[in-house]
């Protein structure tokens, strides 16, 4: 074991911890919503034994919410089992837009709760590319939080996939407010899967952009 | 809808969620039950809210953008201390609820919930507030009594005492 294998290890358990806290944690908050409304639905029960006519209106209402928040979970759910699917093998050919799709959404609350919005530009063409889905789906996380760190509130991180040449780019742009190149970023964890990936960095802070570079 | 007899009615409830669908949800249930509910979806809001409010009772969600529950807690303890909080989370933790209690809170429950456990924490926090305010309230009538009774001297003194209740 080498000191860069250690630094995946660690790095890629904190990853997936943290996406597995919050995907649970939005689930809990569909939980609370659908008790809530199966509780309203007591409620009209109870006072319809009280002698109140039922409105079905409210009923359709109710009935209304619980399906959206199935569908809501679902779509959690759905994440988290294409997540946790990513690391079945070491090495797959993948979209690299599907890739970007699912750390786009696991990010969604992330940057809810910095009042930061991410925006992935949808692209007609396929980017295909043989790669470490998980290695890949931690440095656009890492890559991602450091955007939405500095960028700040109400603003919006763009992130946008594309072949160039004989490479697959990842650009996170509108970055304006990011600060000089330091020692914060690319940190060891991103240099070490960088170097796992054999993919390469730019962070451009007077254009606001980060681009990485990865083999197809 | 049980219970609805031994809730004290017209308890001031702010009702603080980023999180709309359960907000409005539970906002209605608490309102048929006779409480009054204003809402809030961000901490922002709710300080106005509070500013403007005389509320008896807060309940709080732990996590929002921005502002979030533990901050609010702070503030709302420090510019109303009479107001008792309750806090909401998605996820208990050890290490937060020991954190929002020693901020103040009065009560902290995970979601999803009992409805009928939120709205026994709810009645124990009104009374308690009832408890600590009511000296407060009594002290300050007094105060009020030394104000009108003519004496300039001890109205003086009753203004200052005065002055310091409100703080």
């Amino acid at each position: 074991m080498n000191y860069q294998w250690d630094v995946l290890c660690e790095e890629g358990l904190q990853f997936f911890g943290k996406m597995s806290a919050s995907m649970s944690h939005e689930i809990k908050n569909v939980l609370a919503v659908i008790n809530e409304n199966a509780g309203l639905l007591q409620d009209f029960v109870y006072m319809h034994e009280k002698g109140m006519p039922i409105d079905t209106e409210q009923l359709k209402g109710v009935s209304q919410m619980i399906i959206k928040q199935v569908r809501r979970a679902d779509s959690i759910m759905k994440n988290m089992n294409k997540f946790a699917h990513s690391t079945d093998q070491l090495t797959k050919a993948e979209n690299l837009n599907d890739i970007l799709d699912i750390v786009t959404k696991l990010a969604a609350r992330f940057a809810s709760m910095r009042e930061v919005s991410l925006e992935k530009i949808p692209t007609d063409e396929p980017v295909n590319i043989k790669t470490n889905p998980f290695l890949l789906e931690n440095l656009i996380w890492l890559c991602l939080d450091f955007a939405m760190d500095s960028v700040g509130h109400g603003k919006t991180v763009r992130v946008l996939a594309q072949k160039i040449d004989n490479s697959a780019q990842i650009t996170f742009s509108q970055l304006d407010s990011m600060p000089e190149p330091t020692e914060v970023f690319p940190d060891k964890r991103s240099e070490a899967l960088l170097s796992a990936l054999q993919a390469e960095i730019k962070v451009d802070s007077q254009a606001g952009t980060i681009n990485i570079s990865l083999p197809i | 809808m049980t219970n609805a007899q031994s809730t004290p009615s017209q308890i001031k409830i702010l009702a603080v969620d980023d999180e709309l669908d359960f907000l409005n949800t539970l906002s209605r249930r608490l309102e048929s039950r006779d409480f009054e509910v204003t809402t809030a979806s961000n901490g922002e809001q709710a300080i106005k809210e509070a500013k403007i409010g005389g509320f008896d009772v807060a309940i709080l969600d732990l996590k929002m953008p921005g502002m979030n529950g533990q901050e609010l807690l702070q503030i709302l303890k420090e510019n109303h201390k009479f107001l008792e909080v309750i806090m909401l989370t998605g996820y208990a933790s050890v290490d937060s609820a020991v954190e929002c209690t020693k901020l103040g809170a009065f009560g902290y429950l995970e979601k999803p919930y009992d409805l009928e456990k939120l709205l026994g924490v709810l009645r124990d926090a009104y009374e308690t507030r009832l408890k600590k305010k009511f000296p407060h309230d009594q002290k300050r009538m007094k105060e009020l009594d030394i104000l009108a009774s003519g004496d300039p001297m001890a109205a003086l003194s009753a203004m200052m005492r005065l002055d310091d209740l409100e703080k």
